[in-house]
């Protein structure tokens, strides 16, 4: 457990968005299980953010929430990308290239210098 | 867009509270299960899947708390708290609830309503166009000091036609003329009239409610049979009917058609005014059109980028051209004077209300200060709660915001109380203010005025909330718990102890100012009128002076006095204390036989006009000869009849009656003596009077005074048709009893006793809240000491005895400076004082009486609860 990052406030945000836009409509289990999985555990989900960055998210207009079953029909809240999360997600994700780009070119930089 | 959205969601989270926790409890639970799911299917046991899945939730509690930071918003739900909380406290002592949220609804009610006051009469802007770009313009004798001085119509014409500094300017009479006389309704009525120039309606830039105003053909001679009628009075007058414009009605027996209603607040130049009609109306035996006959105020507006400076300049290079045009008229009056119409219609009421205002804010200052006290008096028994809640990790600033939090609870409590105290209050003081307070009538309660006790009931809040939240601040959490409340009081209390005798001398003053009123108020009530005013209807006839008018007078009388239960009738002009500006004319007569006076001192007395039988209907006594008779008629020679007062100036030494007096050419016989009459008002001694008839000296607008067996109020109506069936179209106006006339005579020292006892009354309350409030503070801080003096022996009267006399004293200093501040004081209100000297004893003694009870009753609530001290329970805390 111990080697395992966590995630940084702003990028879970837009882990969430992409991880709904990938999969539909998914629950907070689902959506911390996905991430966890894609990062190969390596990065653990701290709850005590999950929930708390959901309600902001759905505050925001990004996502939308309502009750219903999962697959092995237990009750569950699921969230949903809004047309205004999607658009929001391009734009993030553009930012986010962006800055790795720059960050990787300074780091390649770095090592062959 | 996405902040605001969240903002709104957040601002929605912190309604339906327990829902949300339910559903965030449901989704936690709904995670685990999904969980616990997944583990056992990964193969563990149901136990150790569940508690996997808990221990990887991690802490449910702080998710939970940062889940509701992140839902609602966190600095308002603990101001909700603080006011749940605060709201609780005040509920647990229902007494300081009451007395706070009383002084405060006092306080903030009495700024509300002369607030309102300040709103309505000074801060408003005019109902006009660009009310800022109105002037009034008067004709200026600077040579004899005249700055105010009405203006010619012809000298108005040349400034409309000469100047260029307004767009547009006009005139009305100065004084009031009869109106015109309305006929076809149920009853002849005479609608108040104003008698206007061209571009009267066109300097205010008013819309008509209906049809148009007045235009200029509307001036011209034979086209103005025109009127523009107010809302009221087509409210009133004509049923509020739409299709009054354009429509005929009959006013002095002649056709004429009303072009246009104005809107409700357009009353210019007075409340009550009911019809404007062009001055040409006016026919030149009325009033001769001449320079030197100077009739008009005149108002203007300012041509657009006209300076009034610049209007000034252009209109002295004017009158002077006038002046030097017209020597015979206009060689002195060389100037104008030009000031804002806003100006001259408060400027007179702005120091009387500003002072009023600024009074009122000074009682708030104090109920402030006194709250303040209670407050800390109360802070100071919950010393220890605040010191735990302190050592348990509440931040100062939480608790300070605490203290504010509750104070404003009680502040804002207290101004929604204080509304119904303003609305009541504006009320009272519309009610009993003289008249002549321009725009009086539109005095209320509105939005303006709410947002006033609103920011008045936050600042109070901040203010008194303040000393308490200062002490938390400088309170030393382990001093206290360890000490309770065992320090000194240090320098604070001789400041409070200050404070109230500052505040009793106050009441002090103000109580003995208002007691002095209240005894003038009295005895003017007693004072003797010359007359006897029960049982006595007055009623308005004005009756244009047309032909046979004495004989309609002479019929109308002789009808009314064979009315059942009339017991005499005549008629007087002006009637005595009725306000009219007319007061009769100044009349210079001689003695034949004696030797010429000096012109200084020719006698003199006002000349008043009246049928036979007044002073019978009056109950003005006949003291030697006899009353006017049918026969003194116009043909008949002339006689007088004089007051007391005149006969003891003038003929101190011998009968009056039979004296001839001369008044130029004339010789007028005097055939009786008849009693003083207070004319003006109560207040002022009776001048010497000289009656004549006015069957002889024909002059209108006079009164009919009838005096009846009982009520006279079923007598109107019999009254009235004797009048119409003989003249169908006479207006009545005015009716009212002559002790309802007296009444208003009285209305402003009424009204200026009436202010000052509330004032006072609210000041008493106040220093008695104070008193209080200092008492309760010394009792809880003295609560070891008087603990320790039980213990040892001391009895709960002789405890009470001793808190009592704390209070007492601070009193007595209070009384004492109050007395010597109120020996000054009331010489200034000399003049406002009848029959009762500026330092009558009974009102000085009964007011510091007053004082020294009250001071005892505010200080024995706080002793009697001193006197019950349990020693041991004082003793251990």
């Amino acid at each position: 457990m111990g080697e395992k990052s966590d995630v940084w406030q702003g990028t879970l945000a837009l882990m969430v968005l992409k991880t709904l836009e990938a999969m539909g409509p998914l629950h907070g289990y689902g959506v911390a299980r996905r991430i966890e999985q894609i990062s190969d555990d390596a990065l653990a989900i701290n709850y005590g953010t999950l929930y708390p960055a959901l309600l902001k998210l759905e505050q925001e207009g990004c996502i939308t929430s309502a009750w219903g079953r999962s697959e092995n029909n237990r009750k569950a809240k699921f969230y949903e990308l809004t047309a205004a999360g999607r658009r929001h997600l391009a734009g993030q994700e553009r930012d986010w290239e962006r800055t790795a780009g720059i960050l990787g070119r300074f780091l390649t930089l770095g090592e062959t210098s | 867009m996405r902040r605001l959205r969240s903002a709104l969601a957040r601002a929605a989270g912190m309604f339906g509270r327990s829902r949300r926790e339910q559903e965030l409890a449901d989704e936690i639970e709904s995670h685990l299960q999904l969980h616990i799911a997944d583990n056992i299917r990964a193969g563990m046991t149901p136990e150790e899947a569940r508690r996997r899945a808990v221990l990887r939730f991690g802490p449910v509690e702080s998710i939970k708390e940062s889940y509701r930071d992140r839902r609602g918003v966190p600095a308002l739900e603990t101001l909700a708290q603080d006011v749940r909380s605060g709201v609780r406290m005040l509920r647990k002592s229902p007494g300081f609830t009451l007395v706070v949220m009383v002084t405060l609804a006092l306080g903030i009610g009495a700024n509300t309503a002369i607030f309102s006051v300040v709103h309505a009469v000074l801060l408003r802007p005019l109902p006009f166009a660009d009310p800022d770009r109105l002037v009034r313009v008067w004709s200026a004798y600077p040579e004899e000091g005249v700055e105010l001085g009405t203006t010619s119509p012809l000298d108005l014409a040349d400034w409309r036609a000469q100047s260029g500094s307004f767009a547009a300017i006009a005139g009305y009479p100065n004084l009031r003329l009869s109106g015109f006389v309305l006929t076809g309704g149920e009853a002849p009525e005479e609608l108040e009239t104003v008698f206007v120039s061209e571009g009267f309606f066109e300097v205010f830039g008013v819309e008509p409610a209906l049809g148009r105003t007045l235009r200029g053909a509307d001036h011209r001679e034979g086209d103005n049979r025109v009127v523009v009628v107010s809302h009221g009075a087509w409210q009133r007058r004509f049923g509020a009917d739409p299709g009054l414009f354009g429509a005929t009605v009959i006013l002095n027996g002649e056709p004429f058609t009303v072009v246009g209603v104005m809107p409700p607040d357009f009353v210019f130049p007075a409340a009550g005014v009911e019809m404007w009609a062009p001055q040409s109306l006016i026919p030149e035996s009325g009033i001769p059109r001449l320079r030197p006959v100077r009739w008009l105020s005149v108002v203007a507006r300012l041509a657009p980028g006209v300076s009034i400076e610049q209007a000034r300049a252009e209109m002295a290079a004017i009158t002077g051209r006038l002046a030097r045009e017209y020597p015979d008229s206009n060689d002195d009056l060389t100037a104008t004077t030009i000031r804002p119409l806003h100006e001259q219609l408060v400027g007179e009421v702005r120091p009387a209300v500003l002072t009023l205002f600024a009074a009122v804010g000074l009682l708030l200052l104090i109920g402030c200060a006194n709250v303040a006290n209670l407050v800390l008096a109360r802070s100071e028994e919950r010393t220890r709660e605040v010191a735990v809640r302190a050592a348990l990790g509440a931040g100062k600033l939480r608790l300070v915001r605490q203290v504010l939090t509750e104070s404003l609870v009680l502040s804002l409590l207290g101004g929604v109380l204080a509304i119904a105290v303003a609305l009541a209050g504006s009320r009272l003081l519309v009610g009993l203010a003289p008249a002549g307070i321009p725009r009086l009538e539109s005095v209320g309660i509105d939005a303006t005025v709410l947002a006033f006790t609103l920011a008045a009931s936050l600042l109070t809040g901040l203010l008194f909330g303040m000393v308490p939240a200062l002490r938390i601040t400088a309170t030393s959490l382990q001093g206290t718990l360890k000490e309770g409340a065992r320090g000194s009081s240090g320098g604070g209390g001789r400041l409070r102890g200050g404070l109230i005798v500052a505040e009793v001398a106050l009441v002090a003053v103000v109580s003995i100012a208002a007691g002095l009123l209240i005894r003038t108020y009295s005895s003017l009530r007693d004072v003797d009128p010359g007359f006897r005013p029960d049982n006595v209807i007055t009623l308005r006839v004005a009756a244009r002076a047309t032909e046979g008018y004495v004989d309609f007078f002479r019929e109308a009388l002789e009808r009314i006095e064979a009315l059942p239960g009339v017991e005499a009738a005549g008629m007087i002009r002006p009637l005595p204390l009725a306000g009219d500006t007319f007061q009769g004319e100044s009349f210079g007569f001689s003695i034949p036989g004696r030797p010429e006076p000096d012109p200084q001192d020719q006698p003199e007395a006002y000349l008043r006009f009246t049928s036979p039988g007044y002073f019978e209907a009056m109950g003005i006594p006949l003291l030697a000869g006899r009353d006017f008779a049918d026969g003194d008629v116009r043909d008949a020679p002339p006689v007088l009849i004089v007051s007391r007062a005149a006969a003891e100036r003038y003929w101190p030494d011998d009968d009056p009656v039979g004296s001839i007096v001369t008044v130029g050419d004339n010789e007028a016989t005097i055939i009786g003596l008849v009693g003083d009459v207070r004319q003006m008002s109560l207040m002022e001694e009776p001048e010497p009077v000289v009656y004549g008839a006015h069957s002889q000296i024909s002059r209108v607008g006079m009164t009919l005074v009838v005096r009846t067996a009982a009520d006279p109020a079923g007598l109107i109506d019999p009254i009235r048709r004797q009048i119409w069936e003989l003249r169908p179209d006479q207006p009545i106006n005015d009716i009212a009893s002559m002790n309802t006339v007296i009444a208003a005579s009285v209305a402003q020292p009424r009204f200026a006793m009436a202010l000052l006892s509330l004032f006072a009354g609210l000041a008493l309350c106040l220093a008695a809240v104070g008193i209080y409030g200092v008492i309760s503070y010394s009792v809880g801080r003295r609560r070891r000491e008087i603990g320790i003096r039980m213990a040892l022996g001391a009895r709960p009267s002789e405890v009470l005895r001793l808190v009592v006399r704390n209070g007492i004293v601070l009193a007595l200093f209070g009384v004492a400076l109050g007395l010597l501040a109120a020996v000054a004081a009331t010489r200034l209100m000399a003049s406002l004082l009848f029959g009762v000297p500026p330092l009558d004893p009974p009102t000085f003694i009964a007011a510091a009486a007053l004082l020294l009870a009250v001071a005892a009753l505010a200080s024995a609530v706080p002793a009697l609860r001193a006197s019950r001290v349990d020693p041991v329970v004082a003793l251990r805390r």
